[in-house]
Formats: C-alpha cells, structure tokens, sequence
C-alpha cells in the first residue's frame, strides 16, 4: 500500500513538471470572490481556453497561474457562472463570479456522476430540500408526492409509515416488480419491499407492507432526482425500466468562516380522522330493524364504534445536525426523532435516525475520501387491520359493522364479545400486541481519485443492512383465538453489499468541443433470509406472551426459515459529446449479469441515446429576445426490469408435504418429485423508451418549465403460465416475447415567477401528467387480479389484464339498478345471459399539482393542491358490508343502504355498483411561516417558526374514507391496484414547528 | 515526456486490471433454502420417495373446491345455496348446482391441474425408477404407478372427454402433449389395465394404503360400466368378469357394521379395496373440510370456534329417501353425538350442543335443519347437512380430516356386478347382490328390483363418496330437472376443459356446447 502512495506521488510529481515545462510569458494572481456575499470561493476552476493548463483557488480563494498575453482564463464552479477573462498586462485578476441564474447552470445528480442541467439530455426532475412537500414525512414518497410530472405516488393508506406505490411513467409489469429503483448516495437499493410477514389474527390476513425508506431522516435528504426516460435510465441497465429515484443526502458545506453550523428543528401535530362513515346510530339500526321486520338484538346501548377506535393522535418530531468544513474536509452529522402516533388507538411509528457524512481530500488535493452513513431504527405499532381476509373482518371492519347497541364492556368490566365471527374491535385493538422493529444501517465509503487532470478514478463499496424483527401476541382473552392465544416472532434479515469501479475522464477537446466519458464496473450481491415461529396455547396471565414463548403450547408451535441470494454483475459506459455548447449527444450502455437470469440468458444489454438541441444557444433564437433557455432534446434507450423471482431458472427436486405418504401403510414417509419446472431460457423483461422533451424558459426566467411525450413498450414479459399439462408443475414462469405492455403520455412542469420584488414574492409551480396504458397479444383470454374479500366473495377477483386494455382494469357485471322487489339487475347480451364488461381502470386519466409559495418580508406562506382524475376505486368494504343482506344478518350498515330500496333477499355480488370514482382534488399541505429577523452578529443565524395543515379538504365523490387507497388484493403475485378494503383512513393534520440554524 | 506516458499507461492498464478482477464472479445462482440434490433420484434406496408423490396426489381429490366437488356438487347429492351475504363466491356454487359452468369455473379447473398432476407424478416416478437397476421390486412399483396414472387418466377422461397425455420417457415439457379423445383414452385404458392386471399384488402381498390388484380390477370394472357412456357400446360381461375377480378372490367383505368404516380412526377397514390415508396429525387431510363447510357456526367441538355453514344436499335427494326403510342404517348413526353433539348421517330437524342443549341460529331462533332450500337465498336453517366420516372430536387441525378415504370400496364393487346383471338381462343374479348388501344394512331385502332402484341404493350406499356424477350420467337423471335445477342440456355431462388450459394447448379442443 505503502509503495503505491509513493509511486503514485512520484507519478504526480512527473505530471506537475511536465505542466511545467510549457512557455509562459506572464505570472497572474488573484482572489476569487462571491458576488453577493463578498466571501472568497475555495476550489474554483481556473483553466487557459484551448489548452490542458489549470489550476484551482486554494482556500483563501487565491490563484496564481502562469500564462501567454492575450491568453482567456475561463473561471467555473460548480453553482456560478462561468466567466472568461482575456490576460492583458495585469499581474493581478481578482474575479467576482455571480451565482448561476435562473438554475440553468445548476449541477443534477445523474447516474454515476453529477452534470450541469444544461447538458442533460434526458428526462429527469430534480426537487430540492427546499421543494419538498410539508407535512408529517416519513418517507422520499411523501416528500415528493404529487410534485413531479410522470411519477405516481399512491400511498398505500393513511397508517403512519404506510407504503407507496410509485409508478413512474406507468405501469409497465404483470409479474416483475413495478416500483423504481431508489440509489442512496450511490448505492442501489434492494428493489424487493421489505415486508416483515407474520401470523396474523384469525381471519385477519397480511397486514401491509411498510415503506421500505423510512428508514430516512427526510431532513437530511438534500435533493431527490427522478430519472425518468430510457436515456437517463439505461445506464441502470435492468434495473431501469420503471425509472429511477436517486437520493442525495446532506454533506456538509465549507463555512464562511470555516465554523460550521448547527440547525436544529422541531415540531408538534394533531391528528384527526376528517370524516367518520354515516353508520346508523343505535335509534336508526333498530328502527330500520323494525321497519324491515328483522328482529335485530337489542342490548340497548349506544355504541359509536368509529369514536371507541378513533383519536386525536400527537406527533413530535426533533432533528438536530451540525455541519461545516474546510477546503479539504466536510462533515455532516444528524439525528432524529420522531414518535407519531396513528388515528387508530395503539397505532403508531417511532423513528430514530443518526447520521454521519464525511469527506477529506488528500494528496494535493487529488484524491477524496468520502463517507455516508445512516442507522435508523423504527418501531410500528400496530393493530389487526388486514389487506385481505374472511368474512369475519379485521379491526376496521368490525367497528363498520358493529351493532350500535351493543356495549363495549360486560358490565365486569371485561369486553362484550358477541361471538368469534362477530368481534368487538376495540378487544381486538387492546388485546394484541404487533410491533415491528426495524434496523437498518446504510453506508457507503468511497475514493476519489484524479491521475491526471480530468482523468479521475472512483472506488466505491457500499452495505446496506436490514433486520425487521415483527412480534406479535394475541390474548386467551380473545374468544375467536381457537388455541388459547397466540404469540409470532417474524424476522427478515436483508444485506445488500456493493463494489464499484469507475472512470470518469472529462475533456475540452478544443474551442468547441467538449467530452465526458465513463467506463465502469459494479458487483452487488443481495442476501435475504428469514424466519417465523408461531406458538399458541397460553394459560399465563400478566405476562405478555411474546416475552416468553416458553408459557405456550410449544408442542404445537410452527416454525419456517428461508434463505436467497442473488448477485448483480454490470459493466457501464457513457459519452456526453458538446459542440459549441449547442448540439449535446450522451451515449449510454450497460451489460448486466444475474444469477437470476437462467444460463441461456446470462446478460442483457441495453443501449440508449439522447441528443439535445440547445436552441438558445443559437442566433436566431438569441434574437427574439423572448427566449432565455430553449432546449429541444430527443432520447431512445432500452431497460430492463430484472425484479423476477430467484429460483426460477432451476429445477427443484425434493421433497414437499404433499408429495409425502405412507408407503408402509402406516408410517408418514417423504415424497421426491419435481417441485419447480426449470426455465434456463429466464430473463429480465426489456422496455424500449422513446422521449421527446422541450425545455424552457421566458422573459428572464419567468416562466420556465419542460414538456416531455414518451413512448415505453414492454417486451418479453414475465409470466406465469399454465404448463403444458402433463407437465411436474401445473405452472411455468416464462418471459412472453410477443406480448407487450405500452405506455405513452405527456408530463408538463411548469414554474412561474409571478412576482419578484424586495419585500413581496409569489412563485407558482404546476405539473400535469396524462398516460394511457394498454396490454397487447396476452396470450391468454385473461389473468385475473384483485382479490375481493368478506363474505360471499372467495373466488371473487375483481381486476383483470386483457389485450387491448389497460392494466388495472375492473371487469363485471354492469348493475343498472334495483327491480321492484328489490333485487338487482344487471346488463345481459341479446339472449339474456349476464356479461362482464370493463368497468374503467384503477390507473388515472391525468394527474395534477399546484404548488404557491409567497413571501411577504419575514413571512412566508405556501400550499400545495393536488389532484388525480379519472380513476376508478373499488369499495371492497362497501361491497362486504354495505348490503342489505348485510344488515339483515345483524350488521351496521350505512344510512344510505336502508333507503336504497334494496331486497334483504338481494345478493351483493359483485358488480359495477361497488366501482366508484376514485378522483380527487386535496389541499395536501398549507404553511405560514416566520422569520425572526436577528442582527448579523447574533448568535443565531436564522430561526423559522411555521404551522402547516395537511389534508386539510378533499373534494370526491368517493363514498368510502379516502380515495387514494391501495389495498393488496393481489392475485398469484399479479398486483391489483385501486381496491379498498379497510384502508386506513388518512388524518388530517395540523402541526406547529421551528426550524433554528446557529 | 516519455517515461509519463509509459507510467500513464500502466495506470491505466492497473485500472482497467481492478475493474476486471472485481468483476470475475460466475453468475450461477446458488440456493440455499432448497434440496436440489440429485441423491435422492439416484439412490434406489430411496424409490419409496418416488412412489409416494403418486399417491400423495390422491389426497388433492377430496377438495370440494376440485374433484369431489364437480363429482358431488354437481348433483343432488350435495349443494351450496348462497346464504345471504355468505357463500355466493363469484357465484361458482350455484352454477355448480345449475350445470351452468363455464370454462372459468374454479372448480373445472383446480380438478383439471389435480388429475394432470397426478399423471405427470406417476411419469416422474416411472421415469427415474427406471434408471434403477431392475429388480422385482422396482418393478413392482413401475406397475403401481402404471395404475395410479391410469387411475388419474380415468378422472381426466370421465370429467373432460379429453386427456392430453405424455409417455413416462417424455421429458420436454415444452413440447405439445398429445391428446386422447374419450375413446382412444377409452381404449388406452383398458389395454393398459389388462395387461398390468396380472403383474399387481394382492391385498396381502402389499400394505394397506397401496393400489392391489383388486383396485386395478375395480378400475377396470368401473371403465366398463361407463363404457357405453364414453363411446356409446356396453359392455356388461366385462363389467361382471372383472367384480367377479374381485369378490372372488375372498379378500374383501362387506361390513357388518356400516358406520365403523367412516370413523375417524378408520384403518383396514374390511371393505378397503383402495383407499388413500390422510391424517390430522401431520396436516395431510387436505380438502376434507367436509364438517366445516356443512356445519352451522354453533355446531363447535374440538377447537372449533365457529363452522362455516355452507352445503348440505337436495330436497331431491332427501326425498328419495323415503324408498328405503326407516330403519336402513345408513341413514343416521349416534354414536358420534356424545363427542360432537351432532350425528353421523343427515342432520335433520333440531340440532344440539355437546352438552344437549339445543342450539339455536345467530338471530336465536331454534336451530332446525329442513330439507327445503333456497339456493340463491337460503337462510341460516335451510338444508339438511351430511357427515359422512367422523371428525376427530378433540381436533386442533380444522383444516385437515385424519379418517381414510375409499376410492373404492366391496359394497360398490357388489352394486356394480348387480347393474351389469341387471342391464345384461339377469334380474335375479342382480336382485342377489343387492340383497346381499341390504341384509347388512338392516333394510328390507328386495323381491323385485327396477334399474332405478339400483341407481337409488348407489345413493344409499354411497353417498357423498365422489360416485354421484358418473351414477347420474349413467342412469339417465344428471340432465334431469332436481331440486332448484331446470332439465339441462347433454353436453353438461362433460365438463369444459378450463380456459387456462386451452390457452396453451392448441391440441386441445373446447367441448361443444361451451
């Protein structure tokens, strides 16, 4: 090690003199300097045009530099502009660099490397910390929901830390996964969601699954870039075709004064449930029964059972981070805290986050070492809400249907337990105890090393730990629990390890053209293994079963584990290509190589290739004087989704319980058959994306914005087919190679400076994003999704995929309404059997956000509205309970129900009359804020007080608590969307906090 | 100048070299969680595990959501009315009972994976059994699973008209099965099982639970039977020849006791021809759920804290009843009641607790059981419930039945050979062996016998035993008006090959009618 330093600085030593050797006439000084602050700017990049000589300020932010008269210096950093200088006969040029305007000269993180907005050719969004959505956040989802064209964020529920379906750009698998790939400093996620399973109550199926980001402290994300065309995406190779979400966290900045800073933040919020669900009351329930002559049981009582399992719930939350640096070393430290509580009694997250990112240069500056690392732990509390489940019901279900007469508690002060189909949800609230607790350390360390100017080498290696531990006991007390209680430990471990190796060589070739070039390499391995215990038959009192398993029934105890691996092998390259800073061209193409892949397929290659126009650049467009960025850019690439299941590709021989038997008649001996058909031909799926973007900007920066149209068609699309029976296994994962997923759409980003004055500004943001899906040559009639659940609907799957229309569609009867006995009638075909139909798409027509920032002196003021149209929901919980059948078996229903003239006899299957309109317009967020305006020399530099309101209206016509709802009704791994089945209701919140920076 | 470039270069090569060593993993996917050892298909130690598959299949052909359901709730033997919100399910029980299925119905299609497992198991094991060196042993197993996967083609046959088949040496998966009409599977049935039928054990040669010759001879008997359904020729005499060979041979009687063989501890019951073993205890019961799905919520013993209240049979059925006497034991058995609250047999009328009291439904009306049911809205009471073998009273598996179950059993084997006397003129040998089985069922011996009557002590004798469909087809009375069900169309006496099926294999053909 030690001898490669030395060579390495004797190499440098080499190169400095034959920098040297050059002829120079002149020797120039001087300081480089902010133009608004006045204070001198460390690193900034001094180059002689057309030529390789160079140097950079030191940290005083002088330069010295020698050069021929008549020579132009060009002046770059990375946030100013870029200035050039022709050498006279001064010894002394002291520059004031002015802050790049109007954001064209920004730096955006794109994969593997930074580049200047202006040069990028492909289609990504950028939000900054500033930019991200308000509100009580606990994931980048969250914080960027509804914020940018093309990307929808769905959150899965309202329960805190809940999960997002994000598409972007649409939805473009059946089988594989459709969420996008999350990088974290450079490190690649796990794209698999991480959900902790476990036993569930009886009758109460899976719960649902977490965001898999929460493990981040969203203060110290600093910008969250989408990249959403194939030309940005490609150089992610197989894991781009659902787009790619790169998050970059917080370094800390070099100081004016070289001291750092501290900041630290704090707020409070109550939460509510905005509408409870007209339920009939306990005078309605029984006059309906009467009315009805039903005979319904009156204990006479009067029960709300929404109010027995609502709350207000506090939420608090502390950051503090300090930060600062030098010329030569950064740092950044955080830590968090947040403990919110759910609207739903005993539900909740806390969160703990700590984080540490460092940089140091060393070697005259040519080599930085950086690292980034975050631990978090997470703690959800939760209750028995399932996604799916029998016809009992979960906690939610149970408080809608629950009989307003009956009481809460016997009059022993035990609770009233009707019967084990007919649960008392607030026994099942407090007699279970569900917590998962979540570790996670990410991190990552990397070197940075520049061989010769504009030749730099990078080593990067980066772990990403999880290990979710969920626990859960159920009280004896309980009387649906058929074994005396039940205690499940579930545990998933996830490691995810990286080694990557890139070269990045960035040249001004000449006047005119200008070249970046990347070659690179990586390896990522991905380790998940498990394992659950379930142990019922618990006689002890006073002891929460899950702290001694040893009290239960072990006898009877379940146990399981499981174990994969799967490895990631990739080689990468890219060109960025600019003449006269006008025509911009970037190449991109990445191999990647997967275990998972069977051994015919070992490695897919995707291309891409995107130019750009930068039509401001030209004279005809300079002289309109209207323009002040024009940017016409045109990308075409191909990605690939590897997200398919492991294993797939090998054949499984072995044993299986219900291959084993009693061959002696008498004792159970094991079975060998084949478990899984192989497929060696298995592969990723292979989206082609073409985008056709314009971006620009109007009157000095105005009104600036881009508009994209894109084209994405999946190819070789994983299935699960039917085998060829006779066949081992009934099923057979094959990728189709005929079938194709399309998604075409337009996303608009428009952003308005309004008004710009000292004392008074308002600046408007607005995104709109429209998309058509459509599934073409499925070669099958239909697969079947979304699994409808409560009674009388097992076997009911209410979504299909079919040829010629798009994902998430809903497919049954059309109701037309009531006969005059009150039984439904439904469409028929000309000879009078029923019909299923399209009953419309769970995916939007279009999708919108508006964002307003004002500022008036010290106050500041914002709302965010957002809005999703055309949409349909299916009211699961509608169709399970909101039935006069319903009510005829003694459950609540609501109001609406009893005077639809609906029969008791009438059957609620399901039909159109449970798809509802899913759009919706909501004011997410509102803020006021204040600053308090402190002298120069005070010790606090800036102290912010704000108080925000979120969810603060909805406009729908939805009938159930929210629209935006995604509960997992998915079928044999098909994912369903738009289905409401006792979604946790999202809060309406209002918070108080304070941001202080000293 | 030079030497810089030379050492650039070396910096580069040295580069490039980490970049490529980092990077030299072969990508074979290792598995951890999983078995994939081959030992266990080379060793012939272990040819037991190749066997066991085969039969461990025969399990999956009690669900009620596959092949025992198309076998009974396609008749009037069995039925689920949707029960207000409860039991409507996508509305597949009621075309069960309306013989209105389509190509989608689950149940078409679960017992359609069911029985083509089965014979691509038995192809599995025959294939690397027969990498074994040859013994008398192998080969004897060879010639169970030629058995049991004539067995599977038989169900495949019967139900679909259709078999896609594959020879055992078959191994390309990608490749079209080919596939076999009724007759020729007809034909490849009966050739197959007479050439196998001389190499079987018999009962005593082979442990219980295991196919013996007598099984392969029932089969056969039964291919005959329905002969002249599946290819429209009778062959009665063959039919008589193969119950013969199985009652002759004296291995089998039929019970004195007709209750004691669907106990919950039910081992080699005298009758046991073939018979598939489940058991509770190691959650091997699967689908025999019968109790749970049958049984009103209350009716709780075991660890049972509610019952699902679903099927129970036809007034139809019920009424045909009335042609034996009261005092026929097959009707109703007690000695469960103790245990269970509730008898063996129908369930009739007031229903009682283990500790006597009398039930009553969720709205606390008196819990009675009667005969007439609505199937599209049936309330909490309507229908009479079946329980034809006996849960394990103190049950902690709800999901699993741990009693055995026949495939074929004597008293079937003895109403066959009377049909086929029957229907070959010999009234009197018939009127024998029908009597021969009423005398044990403490019902009055016939003097004169008509075909119905044969058809109605199959029902006596065996239902809820997956016989009904094929017994209805072949009497006459599947199409036939019953119960809320119109009189029906022919082709109904075939069931659609599932869309899933025909999505993939162009060889296959949609049965007319669908």
């Amino acid at each position: 090690m030690k001898k490669s330093v030395y060579y390495l600085s004797f190499l440098f030593l080499i190169f400095a003199a034959t920098l040297q050797s050059y002829g120079q006439d002149v020797q120039v000084t001087g300081k480089v300097t902010d133009a608004t602050i006045g204070e001198t700017i460390p690193g900034v990049s001094i180059l002689v045009k057309n030529s390789t000589i160079g140097t950079t300020t030191n940290i005083d932010g002088m330069y010295s530099i020698g050069v021929q008269i008549g020579a132009e210096l060009v002046f770059s950093f990375i946030g100013y502009e870029t200035q050039t200088i022709v050498v006279g006969q001064q010894k002394i040029i002291d520059v004031v660099m002015n802050s790049a305007a109007t954001g064209l000269d920004e730096v955006v993180v794109v994969g593997y490397g930074v580049q200047l907005k202006s040069d990028v050719t492909g289609a990504t969004s950028t939000l900054d910390d500033e930019d991200f959505n308000a509100g009580i956040v606990t994931s980048p989802a969250e914080m960027m929901q509804g914020r940018i064209s093309g990307v929808q964020v769905t959150t899965n529920s309202g329960e805190p830390g809940a999960g997002s379906s994000i598409l972007i750009r649409g939805s473009s698998s059946i089988r594989a996964n459709q969420a996008p790939l999350y990088v974290v400093d450079g490190v690649p996620l796990n794209i698999t969601s991480i959900a902790p399973g476990a036993a569930t109550a009886a009758g109460v199926n899976a719960s649902a699954i977490k965001d898999p980001l929460d493990f981040l402290n969203p203060d110290d994300i600093e910008s969250i870039t989408v990249l959403k065309d194939a030309s940005a995406t490609a150089i992610y190779g197989s894991r781009g075709s659902n787009g790619v979400i790169l998050i970059t966290t917080k370094k800390g900045t070099i100081g004016s004064k070289g001291d750092g800073e501290l900041s630290y933040s704090f707020y409070g919020g109550i939460s509510k449930l905005p509408k409870k669900l007209d339920m009939l009351s306990a005078e309605g329930f029984m006059s309906a029964s009467e009315k009805f002559n039903l005979n319904l049981t009156d204990m006479g009582k009067k029960t709300d059972w929404q109010d027995e399992i609502f709350r207000t719930a506090y939420t608090q939350s502390h950051n503090l981070a300090y930060s600062g640096g030098t010329n030569s070393s950064t740092y950044f430290a955080s830590f968090s805290y947040l403990d919110q509580e759910g609207i739903i009694n005993r539900t909740g997250i806390e969160k703990i986050t700590g984080r540490f990112n460092a940089s140091k240069k060393v070697f005259d500056d040519k080599l930085t070492i950086a690292t980034n690392l975050t631990v978090a732990r997470t703690n959800d509390s939760r209750v028995p809400i399932g996604e799916t489940g029998g016809y009992e019901g979960d906690v939610l279900i149970s408080a809608l249907r629950g009989n307003p007469t009956f009481p809460v508690y016997n009059d022993d002060g035990s609770y009233f337990q009707y019967s084990p189909t007919y649960r008392n949800p607030v026994a099942m609230i407090n007699l279970t105890n569900d917590n998962t607790y979540t570790d996670r350390i990410l991190g990552n360390i990397s070197a940075t090393y520049e061989i010769i100017k504009g030749l730099t080498y990078k080593l990067n290696v980066g772990i990403d730990h999880t290990n979710i531990t969920r626990k859960m006991s159920q009280n004896s007390e309980l009387s649906y629990l058929v074994n005396d209680g039940q205690a499940s430990i579930a545990n998933m471990e996830f490691d995810n390890k990286l080694i990557e190796n890139y070269l990045t060589y960035d040249k001004q070739l000449n006047e005119n053209n200008h070249i970046t070039a990347l070659l690179g390499s990586s390896y990522q391995q991905f380790d998940e293994k498990g394992y659950n215990l379930v142990v019922d038959g618990f006689s002890v009192e006073g002891v929460d079963y899950i702290d001694n398993l040893g009290y239960g029934n072990y006898d009877n105890a379940i146990a399981g584990s499981f174990k994969q691996q799967n490895k990631l092998q990739s080689f990468y390259a890219r060109l960025n290509y600019s003449y006269k800073n006008k025509y911009l061209l970037t190449a991109t193409g990445r191999a990647d190589g997967s275990t998972k892949f069977g051994e015919n397929n070992k490695y897919g290659y995707f291309p891409s290739v995107g130019v750009a126009w930068r039509l401001i650049e030209e004279d005809f467009i300079k002289d309109l004087g209207v323009f002040d960025n024009l940017k016409f850019r045109v990308g075409w690439g191909l990605t690939g989704n590897q997200e398919i299941p492991g294993k797939i590709s090998q054949l499984l021989i072995g044993t299986a319980p219900n291959a084993n038997y009693f061959f002696d008649g008498e004792n159970l001996s094991t079975g060998t058959t084949f478990i899984r058909t192989p497929n060696p031909d298995i592969k990723w799926e292979t989206t082609m994306q073409t985008n056709v973007g314009f971006d620009f900007g109007f009157f000095n920066g105005k009104l600036s914005g881009s508009i994209d149209y894109f084209y994405k068609e999946t190819k070789d699309v994983l299935l699960l087919l039917t085998s060829l029976a006779p066949a081992p296994t009934t099923y057979m994962w094959m990728n189709v190679p005929d079938m194709r997923i399309k998604n075409s759409g337009i996303g608009i980003d428009l952003t308005g400076v309004i008004i710009d004055k000292k004392d008074l500004s308002w600046t408007a943001s607005f995104n709109f994003s429209t998309i058509k899906n459509e599934v073409v040559d499925l070669p099958m009639d239909l697969i079947e999704t979304g699994v409808a659940s409560g009674a009388g609907l097992s076997g009911t799957r209410v979504q299909i995929v079919k040829s010629g229309y798009p994902i998430g569609t809903f497919w049954g009867k059309q109701f037309l309404g009531y006969d005059a006995d009150g039984i439904s009638i439904y469409k028929k075909d000309a000879e009078g059997n029923d019909v299923k139909e399209d009953l419309g798409s769970a995916l939007p027509k279009f999708t919108m956000g508006l964002y307003n920032t004002f500022t008036y002196k010290d106050f500041d003021f914002s709302f965010f509205i957002n809005g999703v149209f055309g949409n349909k929901v299916y009211n699961n919980t509608a169709n399970a309970m909101f039935s006069m059948a319903s009510f005829s078996k003694g459950n609540n229903v609501t109001e609406d129900v009893i005077t639809s003239g609906e029969s008791i006899d009438n059957t609620p299957e399901f039909s159109s009359r449970f798809i509802e309109d899913g759009s919706f317009v909501r004011l997410s967020t509102l803020t006021l804020g204040y600053r308090i305006p402190f002298k120069e020399s005070s010790w606090v530099r800036s102290l912010r007080i704000y108080v925000t309101g979120s969810n603060l209206f909805l406009i729908t016509n939805y009938s159930g608590y929210d629209p935006e709802v995604n509960t997992n009704g998915s079928y044999d791994g098909v994912p369903s969307m738009g289905m409401d089945y006792t979604g946790y209701p999202r809060a309406r919140t209002i918070q108080f906090g304070i941001n202080a920076r000293f | 100048m030079k030497i810089f470039k030379m050492k650039f270069l070396y910096k580069v090569l040295f580069l490039s070299m980490v970049i490529s060593i980092a990077s030299c993993t072969k990508l074979d996917e290792k598995i951890f969680d999983e078995e994939l050892d081959t030992n266990l298909i080379d060793d012939p130690a272990n040819a037991p595990g190749l066997v066991n598959p085969v039969y461990a299949n025969l399990r999956a052909t009690n669900e009620f959501w596959g092949v025992w359901g198309l076998q009974e709730a396609s008749t009037d033997e069995a039925m689920f009315p949707t029960r207000g919100t409860d039991w409507y399910d996508n509305g597949d029980w009621q075309a069960l009972h309306l013989q209105t299925w389509t190509a989608e119905l689950g149940a078409v299609n679960n017992a359609w994976n069911v029985v083509l497992q089965g014979i691509s198991r038995a192809n599995t094991g025959i294939y690397y059994l027969k990498q074994f060196p040859t013994t008398t042993e192998i080969d004897g197993y060879i010639v169970e699973l030629r058995f049991l996967k004539a067995y599977y083609v038989y169900l495949c046959n019967d139900f679909y008209g259709q078999t896609p088949y594959r020879s055992w040496d078959e191994t390309d998966y990608s490749t079209l099965p080919l596939v076999m009409n009724r007759e020729e599977a007809t034909q490849w049935l009966i050739t197959e099982l007479t050439e196998i039928i001389p190499l079987m054990k018999t009962k005593s040669q082979i442990p219980y639970g295991r196919a013996s010759k007598a099984a392969a001879q029932t089969l056969l008997g039964k291919i005959y039977l329905n002969k002249e359904v599946y290819v429209g020729t009778a062959a009665w005499n063959d039919v008589v020849t193969q119950c013969d060979a199985v009652i002759n041979s004296g291995d089998y009687t039929i019970t004195s006791d007709y209750w004691s063989q669907f106990q919950y501890e039910n081992p080699n019951a005298e009758e046991s021809i073939f018979t598939f073993i489940r058991n509770d205890e190691y959650n091997l019961g699967g689908g025999g759920v019968w109790v749970n799905f049958t049984l009103h919520y209350h009716q709780t013993f075991g660890n049972y804290t509610s019952l699902w209240n679903g099927g129970c049979i036809t007034k139809t059925f019920w009424d045909s009843w009335e042609n034996t006497d009261d005092a026929d034991v097959r009707k109703y058995d007690d000695r469960i009641i103790p245990f269970t609250g509730f008898n063996q047999g129908f369930l009739e009328g007031q229903q009682h607790a283990i500790d006597g009291t009398a039930l009553e439904t969720r709205d606390g009306s008196p819990l009675i059981f009667v005969a007439d049911v609505n199937l599209s809205n049936a309330s909490e009471a309507e229908g009479i419930r079946c329980i034809k073998y006996a849960p394990n009273p103190q049950t902690t598996r709800q999901f699993d039945a741990g009693n055995d179950f026949y495939a074929f059993r004597i008293s079937d084997v003895y109403l066959m050979r009377a049909e086929a006397k029957f229907r070959s003129g010999d009234v009197g040998g018939a009127i024998d062996d029908v009597n021969t089985l009423r005398s044990k069922r403490n019902a009055t011996e016939k003097t004169a016998l008509t075909i119905d009557d044969i058809y109605d002590e199959r029902g006596y004798e065996l239902f809820w035993e997956g016989k009904r469909r094929q017994d209805m087809i072949r009497f006459g009375h599947f199409t036939d008006a019953f119960s809320e069900k119109p009189t029906t169309p022919d082709h109904v006496r075939i069931f659609p090959i599932p869309q899933s099926a025909l999505d993939v294999n162009p060889n296959l053909v949609q049965n007319s009618g669908y």
